[in-house]
Parts: structure tokens; sequence; C-alpha cells
């Protein structure tokens, strides 16, 4: 399962304890009770919440992409530059208007289970840099000017890979897509 | 019943219900367009996504400033002015932003990332237009809010505004909620058009060196989402100020007290919401990393002292209240259920191992819909529908309640669905069209829009009620 699908589910399960709890609250308005102090269960309700976040930060933090394969030495550098309404994707630098227009809509091959560091950025508009297989989000990070940002990826299945412009970037911004080769 | 306060109250209302109309029907064709229903091309889908976008932020904005400018005139005298400033720059600058866009053809979006308004196809002219529609609206709504700060300022002090008093046990002098969770949040908007003015005046700045000062992108993202994201949360505490003032009565229970830990989590959340906004940016990978984990441990934080404290509240209130239910009771109930399911929504992109394969995709909308057009929007309408109740003519006849809410709620769930299976999918937002990649995203697109068109139906009904049943107060 992927994890925008895992993501889902949770979401699912939370919107259905979500719901009962306001119907069955909402169900009891009908009847009439005392007052009763309820400050106890709130202290109650607190703490497992509280525990809840705690537990979440402590598991999902560690997985954040800031430092995948950080110990480990690319297999292949990449390097990306996005430009209203296309990505020049090259295994050399991109540094000046002829280098962009030189790899512009070339594919570029790079070798399957080996790590690939994406140096991304942008020659104008924020950008975003996606990568998709069969349709499913696998990662992504900004192309910005004047930064370049560092992607770490291992693609773990050959094949061709669609690239996709995520972050709005103007008029043909659904049209800017590029695509990348493992093998 | 002061008169002044009434008639703007009822006009910054009918203004508002009137401008969603038309932001709804923005929205719509958006999704037509996606769903190949109708042919607008990117161009016009763009301007279109620019305006739906201000619009729908700005709307109820200042829709929240009207509920607490209200309530607040009950407790001490609020000086007009601020009102009335807010409403004129209102009107002018969206008559100035609608220009900019469908004129103009400035189409760089709601939050008109740097430096995309200089890049952006479209007439010269229509960059310096929308930072001007920004600039009127950006002075109306500061004067606004520092109006209302200083008026609650001048009863008490900032200590007490903020219930400090509270948290050592003391009980006088008594601060309501309702003015502590004003207070609050009038500071944290306050804060973010503040760095909204920033962000506009380096623009300005940029646009008049005619290319020999340039700004960094990263500097301009972290204000424009300082902007962006803390508006909107704040934008919903306004209406939470006022459903603490309103609920419990409804119920027929007693005020809700300012306690200990109710001045604590509001004040937990005058910080916690000023970091959160690190989550806009987590794909940048420049951005220093201690700020992304700030971001999401502020992010998870965040809807602990409001779920503990206003959910809780809520539901123990409600629970064997044997409530009458009215429309605003409805719209205020079950607009904290769809707040905390779209916090939920919220929170998991949050992650940001989640983020990673959510960012940008249809899970974003998909969130921020469910909190703010069936929760923000219900805080809203539920206001003016007790306003309605308590100025107009007639009651809202019941067959009706259950015709707008049902409506309301059917079309406001499945349109926010198709977002979330959108988002499972990794389909894209903000394109105009799907290519074979995620072309799921048609016939979700397709979904939505019958789920739109029917709110938009609800939506109608509601106002046509409303307008019927105080419009004549405005004249009388």
């Amino acid at each position: 399962m992927t994890i925008q699908k895992e993501v889902f589910l949770v979401f699912t399960v939370m919107f259905l304890i979500i719901v009962s709890v306001f119907f069955l609250v909402f169900l009891s308005s009908v009847k009439s009770g005392e007052l009763q102090n309820v400050n106890h269960k709130r202290a109650i309700f607190f703490f497992i919440a509280f525990g809840t976040v705690l537990l979440v930060l402590g598991i999902s933090l560690p997985k954040s992409p800031y430092f995948l394969y950080s110990k480990e030495e690319p297999a292949q550098k990449v390097f990306v530059v996005a430009k209203q309404f296309s990505f020049s994707i090259s295994k050399y630098p991109i540094n000046t208007d002829d280098d962009f227009n030189m790899s512009a809509g070339a594919e570029v091959t790079v070798p399957v289970n080996g790590v690939i560091e994406f140096n991304v950025s942008s020659k104008d508009v924020n950008h975003g840099f996606s990568l998709y297989k069969e349709g499913v989000l696998q990662a992504q990070v900004q192309a910005m000017p004047g930064y370049v940002n560092r992607l770490r990826w291992k693609f773990t299945e050959s094949g061709t890979y669609d690239i996709l412009c995520l972050e709005y970037c103007g008029v043909a911004h659904a049209a800017m897509a590029a695509t990348i080769k493992v093998e | 019943m002061d008169t002044f306060n009434k008639k703007s109250t009822l006009l910054w209302l009918l203004t508002v219900l009137v401008v969603f109309l038309v932001a709804i029907i923005f929205g719509l064709t958006m999704r037509m367009e996606q769903a190949n229903m109708v042919e607008l091309g990117p161009l016009n889908f763009y301007v279109l996504m620019t305006s739906h976008g201000l619009l729908m932020a700005g709307v109820w904005f200042v829709a929240g400033m009207a509920g607490i400018q209200y309530i607040l005139s009950r407790y001490f005298s609020v000086p007009r002015w601020g009102s009335i400033v807010a409403y004129v720059c209102t009107l002018l600058g969206v008559v100035v932003l609608l220009f900019s866009t469908f004129f103009a053809k400035l189409h760089a979006g709601w939050y008109f990332l740097y430096p995309l308004p200089f890049y952006a196809k479209g007439m010269q002219i229509g960059p310096l237009l929308f930072l001007i529609a920004l600039t009127i609206l950006g002075v109306g709504w500061l004067l606004w809010s520092l109006v209302l700060i200083a008026s609650i300022l001048k009863k008490y002090t900032v200590a007490q505004a903020l219930a400090w008093h509270h948290l050592t046990g003391k009980s006088e002098p008594a601060v309501s909620p309702f003015i502590l969770i004003s207070f609050v949040s009038l500071i944290g908007v306050t804060s973010c058009i503040l760095a909204a003015v920033v962000l506009l005046v380096l623009y300005y700045i940029e646009m008049l060196s005619s290319g020999s000062v340039s700004n960094d992108p990263l500097l301009m993202k972290n204000l424009t989402f300082f902007f962006g994201h803390t508006l909107v949360n704040e934008m919903l505490y306004l209406g939470l100020a006022v459903l603490y003032e309103l609920f419990p009565k409804m119920a027929g229970k007693p005020a809700y007290k300012t306690s200990w830990y109710v001045a604590l989590s509001w004040n937990a959340t005058l910080l916690i919401v000023l970091f959160a906004y690190f989550h806009h940016l987590y794909m940048d990978f420049v951005q220093p990393v201690a700020f992304q984990y700030i971001g999401q441990i502020m992010s998870w934080f965040a809807p602990l002292p409001a779920a503990v404290v206003t959910i809780f509240s809520v539901l123990t209130t409600i629970y064997r209240s044997n409530m009458k239910w009215n429309l605003a009771a409805l719209l205020y109930f079950f607009g904290v259920m769809f707040w905390a399911i779209g916090g939920v929504g919220a929170i998991l992109d949050a992650v940001i191992a989640n983020n990673f394969v959510l960012h940008n995709t249809q899970w974003v909308p998909a969130h921020f819909h469910t909190y703010n057009l069936l929760g923000n929007v219900f805080f809203s309408l539920a206001f003016a529908s007790w306003f309605a109740d308590e100025i107009g003519d007639n009651k809202i006849k019941p067959g009706l309640v259950k015709v707008i809410f049902s409506l309301l709620v059917i079309g406001g769930v499945g349109f926010v669905i198709a977002f979330y299976l959108g988002g499972a999918l990794s389909v894209p937002r903000r394109v105009d069209m799907y290519n074979e990649v995620v072309s799921e995203g048609v016939s979700l697109a397709q979904i939505a829009v019958v789920f739109a068109f029917l709110y938009l139906v609800g939506m109608i009904i509601y106002t046509i009620d409303f307008t019927k049943r105080c419009a004549g107060q405005l004249f009388s």
C-alpha cells in the first residue's frame, strides 16, 4: 500500500470516530441530565492526546527526507533546472542558458538501486520537482530560484518515471513534465 | 441595541454572503474545467483560481471580524471608524483586485508566491494593480484590527486581556473566553498583516527599482506563508471566539468561564500558531532543518489546546442538554465536528514524511476546504443565523433549516471527499487539466462538481432567506 493510501486509511478511521462521537452526543441531546464536572475526563483526554502527539513525533520525525541516504556515496549526481515551462535534466551541471537548452527535453538514465542525488534549482519562479511511478507520487522537492535543493533518492524498480511540476508556476503549469529512465 | 452596530454588521454579512456566492461560482467553474465540462483555457482558469482564493480568504476573515466587532460592542463601546474604514477598503480592494485579475489577467494565485507575479503572463499593469489591491485591503484590515485591540485595552491591561491572572487562580477582573480569544486572535491577525506589509514593501521596492534590486526567494516564501497560513488560522479563531460567547446560551447552559486551563490553552495557541507555518516549506530542503522540525512539532501541538478545551466543551455542553436545535446551533455544533476532521487531515499532512508525497496534491485543498467550507464558514453562518433571529422580523421556517443544512453538509462533504481521494491518488492541485499520469483527476472533478452545485444551492437558499428576513432593517 502506498503512503498516500495509508494516510487516507488513518484519516478515514479518524473521520468515522469523530463523526460517531458527535452523532452520539447529538442523539443524547434530546434527553436532559444533571451538569457534571468533566474536568477529570478532560484531564484523561488531554494526557492521551498529549501522549499520542509525542508518540507520533517520535516515530515520524526521524523518517523525514532531509537526511535520506546521507551516509552513502551517490552513484549518480543529476542536475535539474526548471524554467517556465520545462525541465532541463543532466548528469552535468547546468550553469548557462546553453547548458539549459542542450539538456531541455533530453531523457537521462540513472542506475536502479543506486543513490541518486538530485540538485534542483530554477531559473525563474518556484517550481516543484516530483517523481511519479505509474501515477503514484514517490518523492518531491521544490525548485527555487537562487537556491539548490538536494534530494537523495534510490529507485528500487527500473522503468520510466514521470516528472511533474508540483508548484503552481504560471499558465502552462499543468503541462510542465519530463521523464527519467531507471535501468 | 446600537443602531450603527446592528446596521453595520448586517451590511457586512450581506456583503459577505453575496461575495461568497460569487467565489463559490468561481470555484465550481474551476472544477468544471478540470472535469472537461467547460472550456475556459488555462489563463482564464488561473485568473479564476487567483480571484477565488483571495475572495474566500478575505470574505471569511471580514465575516469573523464583523462577528467580533458586534459581540465586543455588547461589552463596551467600540469606535465605529475601524469598521467603516475596513468596509470601504474591502469594497475598493475587491474592485481593484478583480480588475487586476479579470481585466489585466493577473493569475499568480492567492498567495502570489514570489517572484511569480513578475513572470506571469497578462498585462504589464497587472502585478501593480494586484499589489495595490492587497495594500488597500491590508491597510483597512490592519486599522480595524488595531481599533479592536485598542478598545479591549481601554478596559483591560495586556496581561488581563490575556487572562494571565486566571492562570494564578485569581478571578477578578473576570475576562470572558470571548475577550481572551478575540484578543489572542487579533494579535495574530495584526502580526500576519504586518508580515504582509513587509512582503508588499519588498515587492514594491523590487518593482520600482526596475530590476536593480531583487529579493531573496526563501525569505519571501517565509513571509508569504507566515502571512497566509496565520491569517487562515486566525480567522477560524475569530469564529470560535463568537462561538464561546453564543453557543452555551443556545444550549441553555451557563456562559463559559475562563478557567486556568482555558487561559493556558489560548495563550499557548497564540504562540504555537505563529510557528506552525513552517510546514508550508517542508519541501524546501534549503530551509534550516530545525525550522522544519519546529514546523511539525508546532503543527502537532497546535490542535491540542483547541481539541482539549473547545471540542470537549462543545461536546459536554450538548450532552443530555435537552437542546432545542435551530440552524445556528446545528451549524456551530457540526462546524466544530468538521473543523476537527479538517484538523486531522491537516496534521497528517504536517508529518514531514507524509508531506513528501502529499505536498501540493489535492490532499491540501481537501483539508483546508474541510475546515473552511464546513468549519469556519459554518461558524460565520451560525453567527449570521443567530443575528438574523435577533434582529429579523421572522424566524426561519423549520423545513428550510432542514433543506439548507442538508444541502450544505451533503454538498460540502461530497466535495471535499473528492479532494481527499485525489490526494490519496497523487492527483496534483492547482492544475487546469490532468495529463495521462494523473487522469483520475477528471472523474474526481466530475463528482466534485455535483456536490459543489448542491452546496451552492444551499447557500443561495440561505442567502435569500437571510436577505428576506433582515435586509429591510438596513433602511429602517
